[in-house]
């Protein structure tokens, strides 16, 4: 397993390498090249750190390549597996509601690394004239020209794959394939979603909308008002630049005598029946759900499902630049700490008590004020996942300390000291993984931390960027706008179901790694 | 023992601060003399500086006429003699023509009833509840005052025209530079004083002092008024440096209202902790008692049924609710639930989704819930992008032409707005006759935005489809915008479509005083600020005039309404010449040649304006219903701000009653299309 995990981390990092060359981007593993793009030419008050961004492609490659290499030599060169560490992975799988989890957690960040593949608006492949582009793996913007729009309005716009789809319908050599959901979690703005209703037959009591296209419900042509599926109220119509050029009265199903007022072009008659008897009821966002759109859309017109699927992907995001971040800061500081004693002890334990009793929200608040609306806008997520790191990784300190503080009074610490081993040797070779234990355990915990923070961090507005789809958003919004009670419970039962979860997972590894099992005290 | 010895004698020092001694009472009549005083002296420089002015400027020039009028204007100033004058009835002159306004149409409805309870809500329970000084312009001052005391003239809400208030008449002299009043004898505060002619110059002086800390009122003053002169209890005149129309009066002093001196005993150093829980009566029905302030839940307003207005014409008909209670509520979405409930009885639902989707419930079917949607004529936010000037990327003509075709406002209107709002003309609008109807909003072109940002310079194109100088300048900018829901929808759906135009729009959404500061401050790219403005002239000097962009140094001068720092020669002359003109007419010419300029220096991106108001009500809430005056009047910007509502309380008891026994009324949608402006 190691050996696998390791080989196709070396592979790629090579990959996304190779496809930046080629001027491609893949599903996640082109993440670090895509934050380059995006970031790169950014002034930030460091040379160092604008070199930093500009190279992140490369310097993840590069963390990737070194991170895999040393998981297939240290396989390579290991023993047989330790049976204690068996045991306890057989442990693990033994408990099915922990392992289950798991399995279903792994699954989802499959799920979330597929990236563009299933959901998004571009499309995978697009026939035209007989060649064959792909404009979801190419970073160049692909435009409406190269696929035949004359139309000068748009021919320099970036193409709408799903019209497009629906225009080379008839056509014979030219089809567009599109991902499995063809919306963006963020910036695709669905205008407004249209249900074909019968009003008499449903008793309808609300808007009754006739529209000049079906795919155009903000363009709406005439709109009556149904109590108990009768015309009652005003009537209203536009004509097809948007003017609204007719107004009249309904009482009881019937027009009013008089009460027609045509201010449009041509002829009042032509005007009413410029558009089927067919009528919808249309939705503006955010939007009742329907077949095409089984939650609705936010606010801001995104797609619900589009939407939690891309706060599903910077959970994981989060999660995996902030983990290591901290458990590294953490580790390190802990086992010194607990190594040293004394007044190094003394003195960090002091800092620590002080950086805790900053108040967080305070300091994200001001910095979300201070900071410029450009760096804000490409590098806030990361910006965020600093800041709480720069709080996080004092949680585990205290349990490596202990730790320590428990093994260096061992003798085979003592051994190696008197044998000659330096500092870190005794660190990290004989202290930390009989530390393991703790760490593991505490993993899932602090995902589970890090996703709630984030969700608060978004719900109060000091969050994520616009462009970063986030169930914390999903949540505020579905809070002001209880009359889509979609939009809540799909943000809840998410967060509710990942969080849950992980808890599993943690309580199984924790079941799993308890040491009382093996150790015999004398 | 020997401990308490060493520190006891350090127990007598105690720590005690001097008190600042200072003089409590009004200080009005020390004050008198000083400030006389300073106004010659400053009367004096000015004049210098105009007579410096007019010697070095070539004769017969424009800025000759200018320089002229200036000198003439200051030297009048010094001839009228003291800024406040206490003179005699024997002091008027001879053939003045009193008018009263009485004959023009009232504005109410005579069905009105007295009585019942009215309730709604504000966002924020104020941080005072002074009229005037530090923080009170962000206060509830509009509930508690503005809207609810009389100045010394109205305006009449149907016709513009000017009626009494304060004032029972008014006349002017025979140059329109000195206007006179005489003030009602039965006018009186709301704890029963007599309102004395005298009053007004308190106000002013209150206003003016140091202890207030309003540099607004301390400039205002000084400079549009050049004399406040009483004749007799009753009796006072205000005259201005340039004459001015009855419009224009009332545009400059209309709502000023008397300070009463009783109330300001206390007037000093500490004005603004001393009276910042205080209300100060005043000459409206409504009064505040003590234990109705609760802080940060409530305010509650009374009636004082032996109000001296109970009678008068234009006033009889309206402020008819006995209590007005204020609650605080942050969230509307609360507010709108809290309505539904019957705890409010009013709620805005002039949004879309709140008149389409919101307020179409069973209790608007069953009638006890009526719905009201009113077309008004009132002057419209400046709804839009503005731009700032200052900033070295907005500096060329190209670049903003191009953004102001790169902003689909119009899919805005559809998508947020339902298509119900219109697309804003320009800066200006609402004001009959004195907007300009050749200025139209630039549409919506990606084409024409790329060709503009093309001569600009920005001829190449990114991976990310932004358009780039070909030395890598990209083209972005920072638009500033209030982080309320609303506001974050609009601005996502411009920032999507300005993308397909090669521009990026950085988002940055903040608190809105934040906005308004830094846009105040000229600190932002683009900025979407909007200000409610008031009939019936506007203000084009705040927001065009060189002076309040950059200062003498040629630093940027903060905290004023020029948020373009729009700097041009021609503009400024334009914007004073019609600050000063009391002819109409050539008001009207001045007004739509600096519009015209505005279009064309494409400074403003003119978004959505909404020409009515929507209200869903309970159905005891009536409004008036006449010949003239349906729902309400037109110059009136929310229709409750008129108070020409009344709570029907025999009507509550019966709603009431129906919903419990399941009775229903017949659905009411009014839509009073009376006012309506094509």
């Amino acid at each position: 397993m190691k050996l696998g995990i390791g080989l196709s981390l070396i592979v790629a990092s090579v990959a996304s390498v190779l496809a930046d060359r080629a001027d491609l981007k893949l599903p996640t593993i082109s993440w670090g090249y895509n934050f380059a793009r995006s970031a790169g030419d950014l002034n930030l008050p460091f040379e160092s750190l604008e070199w930093l961004v500009s190279n992140s492609g490369l310097i993840t490659a590069i963390i990737l390549f070194l991170v895999g290499a040393w998981f297939v030599l240290s396989k390579l060169t290991s023993g047989p597996p330790n049976p204690v560490t068996m045991r306890k992975i057989q442990r693990f799988k033994a408990i099915k509601r922990g392992y289950y989890s798991f399995l279903i957690l792994l699954g989802l960040a499959g799920l979330a690394s597929l990236d563009q593949l299933i959901v998004g608006k571009e499309a995978l492949a697009v026939k035209y004239n007989g060649e064959w582009q792909f404009p979801a793996f190419t970073t160049k913007l692909e435009k409406n020209k190269d696929f035949g729009i004359t139309d000068p309005a748009r021919t320099d716009l970036e193409p709408n794959y799903r019209e497009l789809k629906k225009e080379f319908a008839n056509k014979d050599d030219a089809s567009v394939i599109l991902p499995l959901r063809p919306y963006n979690p963020t910036q695709d703005t669905i205008s407004a979603l249209a249900k074909e209703i019968d009003p008499d037959e449903s008793n309808y009591s609300g808007l009754g909308t006739r529209l000049y296209s079906a795919e155009q419900p903000e363009s709406p042509h005439l709109r009556f008002t149904y109590r108990k599926g009768i015309r009652q109220g005003d009537a209203q119509g536009w004509n097809k630049e948007g003017d609204r050029v007719y107004k009249a009265k309904y009482a009881d199903g019937l027009l009013v005598k008089g009460s027609e007022e045509w201010e449009g072009e041509g002829m009042l008659k032509d005007f009413l029946s410029d558009t089927k008897e067919l009528e919808y009821d249309v939705s503006y966002p955010p939007s009742e759900p329907k077949l095409s759109h089984l939650l609705g859309t936010t606010s801001q017109g995104d797609d619900v499902i589009a939407y939690l699927y891309g706060g599903l992907q910077v959970n994981f995001q989060a999660a995996i630049i902030y983990i290591p971040i901290v458990y590294l800061i953490g580790i390190t500081v802990g086992l010194l700490m607990g190594y040293f004693g004394g007044w190094f002890d003394l003195v960090v334990q002091r800092i620590i008590e002080i950086l805790s009793n900053i108040p967080f929200l305070f300091l994200v608040i001001i910095i979300t004020l201070g900071v410029p609306a450009q760096y804000k806008d490409r590098l806030g997520f990361y910006l965020i996942l600093g800041i709480l790191a720069i709080f996080g990784w004092m949680g585990m300190t205290y349990l490596m300390r202990t730790s320590a503080l428990k093994e260096k009074a061992r003798d085979y610490i003592a051994a190696s000291r008197v044998i000659g081993a330096g500092v870190p040797r005794i660190l990290f070779r004989h202290l930390l993984p009989n530390s393991v234990a703790i760490l593991v355990t505490l993993v899932p915990f602090s995902i589970s931390g890090l996703v709630l923070s984030l969700t608060a961090l978004d719900y109060l507005g000091f969050g994520l960027p616009v462009q970063y789809a986030s169930w914390g958003k999903l949540l505020k919004d579905g809070l002001s706008s209880l009359s889509s009670p979609l939009l809540v419970t799909s943000a809840f039962s998410c967060l509710v179901i990942m969080l849950v979860l992980v808890t599993f997972v943690g309580e199984a590894i924790r079941e799993a790694f308890d040491p009382k099992k093996y150790t015999y005290y004398r | 023992m020997r401990w308490f010895l060493l520190i006891f004698p350090l127990m007598l020092f105690s720590c005690q601060k001097e008190e600042e001694a200072y003089v409590a009472g009004l200080g009005f009549d020390e004050f008198v003399p000083v400030f006389n005083e300073y106004m010659k002296t400053w009367n004096a420089e000015q004049l210098q500086v105009a007579r410096d002015e007019l010697a070095k400027v070539e004769a017969d020039t424009p800025a000759a006429k200018d320089a002229e009028m200036k000198v003439a204007r200051f030297e009048r100033r010094i001839a009228l003699g003291d800024y406040y004058s206490f003179k005699t009835p024997a002091d008027l002159p001879a053939d003045l023509e009193w008018k009263d306004g009485l004959n023009e149409p009232e504005d109410s409805d005579p069905a009105a009833k007295k009585g019942g309870v009215f309730r709604y809500y504000v966002a924020s329970f104020p941080p005072t509840l002074r009229p005037f000084g530090p923080a009170s312009n962000s206060g509830m001052r509009g509930e508690l005052y503005d809207e609810v005391q009389l100045g010394l003239v109205a305006l009449n809400r149907l016709n513009s025209s000017v009626i009494p208030a304060t004032a029972q008449k008014w006349a002017h002299g025979p140059n329109k530079r000195t206007w006179y009043f005489k003030i009602h004898e039965d006018a009186a505060y709301s704890d029963g004083v007599e309102v004395e002619a005298r009053d007004f110059a308190v106000a002013a002086y209150l206003r003016m002092s140091d202890y207030a800390n309003s540099p607004f009122y301390k400039q205002y003053l000084r400079e549009e008024i050049a004399q406040i002169a009483i004749y007799d209890e009753h009796t006072l005149s205000v005259t201005f440096p340039e004459a001015k129309s009855e419009l224009g009066m009332y545009n400059k002093i209309g709502d000023f209202a008397p300070s009463p001196p009783h109330f300001y005993e206390e007037f000093g150093p500490d004005f603004e902790e001393r009276y910042n829980w205080k209300h100060q009566p005043n000459t409206g029905p409504y009064v505040v008692r003590e234990g109705d302030v609760d802080k940060g839940v409530s305010i509650t307003l009374t009636r004082n049924k032996n109000w001296w207005g109970n009678d008068k014409r234009f006033y009889r008909y309206r402020y008819n609710p006995d209590k007005i209670v204020w609650r605080v509520i942050r969230d509307p979405n609360k507010g709108f639930e809290l309505f539904r409930a019957g705890q409010l009885d009013m709620a805005l639902v002039s949004s879309p989704k709140l008149w389409y989707e919101k307020s179409e419930i069973s209790k608007v079917y069953d009638g006890y819930i009526e719905r009201h949607w009113w077309y008004n004529d009132f002057p419209r936010p400046q709804f839009g992008v503005e731009m700032n000037l200052d900033k070295a990327k907005l500096k060329d003509l190209n670049v903003r032409l191009g953004l102001a075709h790169a902003l689909n406002y119009d899919k805005v209107i559809k998508v947020q707005f339902w298509g119900d709002y219109n697309r804003l003309p320009g800066f200006v609008d609402g004001f009959g006759d004195f907007v300009n109807p050749d200025v139209k909003p630039r549409e919506f072109s990606p084409q024409k935005a790329r060709e503009y940002f093309a001569k600009a310079g920005f001829t190449e194109e990114g991976n990310d489809g932004i358009l780039r100088k070909p030395d890598g300048t990209k083209l972005e900018f920072t638009l500033s915008h209030y982080a309320i829901k609303t506001y974050a929808d609009i601005m996502s759906i411009l920032k999507t479509e300005a993308r397909s135009a090669g521009v990026d729009l950085i988002l940055d959404g903040k608190d809105p005083s934040i906005v308004f500061t830094d846009a105040m401050d000229k600190k932002f790219e683009l900025t979407t600020v909007a200000w409610s403005v008031q009939p019936p002239y506007f203000a084009f000097y705040e927001y065009f005039h060189s002076r309040n962009a950059y200062d003498e140094q040629g630093n940027i001068k903060p905290k004023t309404n020029n948020v373009f720092a729009y700097n041009d020669p021609q503009m400024d002359k334009w914007v004073e010449e019609y600050r000063q003109t009391s002819d109409n007419e050539l008001k009207k010419e001045l007004a739509h040649k600096i519009q015209q300029q505005i279009y064309e220096r494409g400074v403003f991106v003119p978004g959505w304006k909404r020409d009515f108001e929507r209200v869903a009500c309970w159905r005891w809430m009536r409004w008036p219903n006449t010949e003239t005056v349906r729902f309400c009047p037109p110059v009136v910007s929310y229709p409750y701000e008129h108070y020409s509502f009344w709570i029907d309380t025999e009507m509550q008891e019966e709603t009431l009653e129906a919903m419990r026994s399941g009775e229903t009324f017949p659905e009411v949608q009014n839509v009073v299309e009376k006012y309506r402006k094509k």
